[in-house]
């Protein structure tokens, strides 16, 4: 079976756990491995993000949070970004752009990982969650039917950044995954150690280009696999008809 | 002869049957339970009791009066609603508020709630009376300020309630500290190491431990309890669902005059939690609108520490609790948020009356 197909039942188990607390079983203690606002009415997990912003202006080190993120980070490091997170898979559905990437710029995803913990530390408040496409529309957009919500000046806030992160979606694949995601940011530390990762056989490639044109990062995968743009989607793996690129989830082998 | 005597012995049948069948009858069918049964209450100020009503019969009981029995001064403000029917094997839950006088005597007090209600076999129909004790420790009234008009600091910590389990003493506050520079010391010296001879495995091992370390510390010290906690808990001012509010709360004159107006009791429920920083708005404008009419009772809870009150009201929206919010005793509607809160809240005051 293609690793695409693959990919769909796990994004589909990923939207799956997003949305787990319409059941009813309410908050649990465990991190997302992904983009997901925690205060969706439907959440039944705690965002990364959120936790380390509150953390920080609870003025507490967040070994919890920082030992879950440094486990599923050496489990797959961006890997979730490809095959979990929720919002990854709404930047999925809307990949069909698949231009090269922008290097310079796919380091914004740092500048946003740092501005959004800085700011936590300078402004004593959740500033990233305000601004975040997530909590648009996983939390603003459900609350404003449940009454909660009403449409004022955050919301418009919220609604701005969400369709401005669409419009890129749609004009670049995974805009938001390439050059802004924190989460992202945070998991591309561990990619070259993660146990799930790419395999390249030199010996067997042509350099023909076919992974190169289907990448939604818009990276090589061929020459970057190890690369912190690489979300190990498995794409290229589908692509390759000699078997060059291969992905595997165990121990890495020698250089 | 023998005509007269049977109807004689089946008219002293027929009276030991009816005075029998109202003895065996009048059982209670209702059970009350009042939680708690002793309340720690400020002198001046409302001690709250919660009657959990059941019906465990097939039939119906009617007129379900509280009264409340104790020494003087002691009443039941605003006095508790009458339940007109309660439907065979239905329940209820009702609020009782005792008010305690300015110069109760301060320790223990002993009363209890007396209930009274009818339920009808036929055309028969029973009274029953009961009772249940509530004990009463009278505080002095706090030299301060009400809570709600203390502004809390931008960023200020949990209090100790949100993080029970991770409270400290302050002169091991480092010990966190020490530890996360420890494994940050020992993951980046591994991988110094590990550079050269390109065998990957040894840090990956050291970074697996690091992160089962972390995780397992962060439990010892309730991380996790309170990552559930902050994720449980919606504050709207947080994700941007409204702006924060943290200023004095601002009633326009026409308002005032509205709330003055307002004749029946009005009870306030104002959920809050420590770290949302427009509650203190919310918890403000509640105290001024009590100022200004005496009708308007109000108490204010932590949902850290009661979250099945929050349940209960309606203020925990598909499992995620929402502060601030207000709940008006006896209306199926909750205010949330703090946007425009003044004009809503006088909407919600009128609300019936």
């Amino acid at each position: 079976m293609r690793l695409s197909t693959w990919r769909r039942v796990t994004q589909g188990g990923g939207v799956l756990l997003s949305l787990f607390g319409a059941t009813g079983i309410g908050m649990t203690h465990i991190l997302f491995p992904g983009l997901h606002c925690y205060a969706c009415p439907w959440a039944i997990t705690v965002c990364p993000i959120g936790l380390l912003q509150n953390t920080i202006i609870f003025g507490i080190f967040p070994f919890f949070g920082l030992g879950a993120i440094l486990a599923y980070g050496l489990a797959a490091g961006r890997g979730f970004c490809g095959w979990f997170c929720p919002f990854g898979t709404i930047n999925d559905l809307l990949a069909f752009r698949k231009r090269r990437i922008r290097r310079t710029a796919s380091y914004g995803k740092y500048v946003v990982l740092v501005g959004t913990l800085v700011g936590a530390w300078a402004l004593a408040d959740t500033a990233f969650c305000k601004l975040c496409p997530a909590a648009s529309l996983e939390s603003s957009i459900p609350y404003l039917f449940l009454g909660v919500a009403r449409v004022n000046r955050p919301f418009l806030v919220h609604m701005a950044t969400l369709g401005a992160t669409l419009v890129g979606m749609v004009l670049v694949a995974r805009f938001w995954c390439r050059y802004l995601c924190p989460m992202g940011g945070i998991l591309s530390l561990f990619n070259r150690v993660s146990l799930l990762h790419l395999r390249w056989e030199p010996a067997k490639c042509t350099e023909c280009g076919a992974c190169t044109k289907v990448c939604p990062m818009g990276i090589e995968p061929h020459r970057e696999h190890d690369d912190h743009n690489c979300i190990k989607c498995g794409a290229c793996v589908d692509a390759c008809s000699l078997d060059s690129l291969t992905l595997h989830c165990s121990p890495r082998r020698r250089p | 002869m023998s005509g007269w005597r049977d109807a004689a012995a089946i008219l002293v049948l027929l009276a030991i049957a009816a005075a029998a069948l109202p003895a065996a009858a009048q059982e209670k069918i209702l059970t009350f339970a009042v939680e708690p049964a002793s309340v720690e209450v400020a002198a001046g100020e409302r001690a709250t009791v919660t009657v959990r009503i059941e019906n465990a019969s097939v039939r119906e009981a009617d007129d379900i009066v509280v009264t409340w029995t104790g020494p003087g001064g002691f009443v039941l403000d605003p006095a508790p609603q009458e339940t007109a029917v309660l439907g065979p094997f239905d329940s209820t839950d009702l609020a009782v508020w005792i008010l305690v006088p300015e110069d109760a005597p301060l320790g223990s007090v002993a009363g209890s709630l007396e209930f009274a209600y009818t339920y009808c076999i036929g055309d028969l129909c029973f009274q029953i009376f009961e009772s249940r004790d509530v004990a009463l420790l009278v505080r002095a009234r706090a030299a301060v300020g009400p809570t709600g008009t203390t502004v809390l600091p931008l960023g200020q910590a949990l209090p100790s309630g949100a993080v029970s389990a991770s409270s400290q003493p302050a002169a091991r506050a480092w010990i966190p500290y020490a530890v996360a520079a420890c494994l940050t010391f020992l993951v980046l010296a591994t991988a110094q190491v590990m550079r050269s001879s390109g065998a990957r495995w040894p840090l990956y091992t050291v970074l697996l431990l690091a992160a089962g370390a972390a995780l397992a510390y962060g439990v010892v010290l309730g991380q996790h309890e309170q990552a559930r906690s902050i994720a449980a808990v919606l504050c709207t001012s947080c994700v941007g669902i409204e702006e924060v509010t943290a200023r004095a709360p601002q009633l326009s004159a026409q308002e005032i005059a509205r709330i003055r107006a307002i004749s029946g009791p009005v009870d306030l429920l104002v959920f809050r939690a420590p770290w949302c920083r427009s509650c203190p708005f919310a918890e403000a404008l509640v105290e001024q609108v009590g100022a200004l009419n005496a009708r308007v009772g109000y108490r204010f809870i932590d949902v850290d520490r009661e979250p099945e009150r929050a349940r209960q009201y309606g203020v925990i929206q598909s499992g995620r609790t929402v502060v601030p919010a207000i709940v008006r005793l006896g209306v199926d509607r909750v205010l949330f948020g703090v946007e425009n809160l003044e004009s809503r809240l006088v909407l919600l005051l009128e609300e019936g009356a």
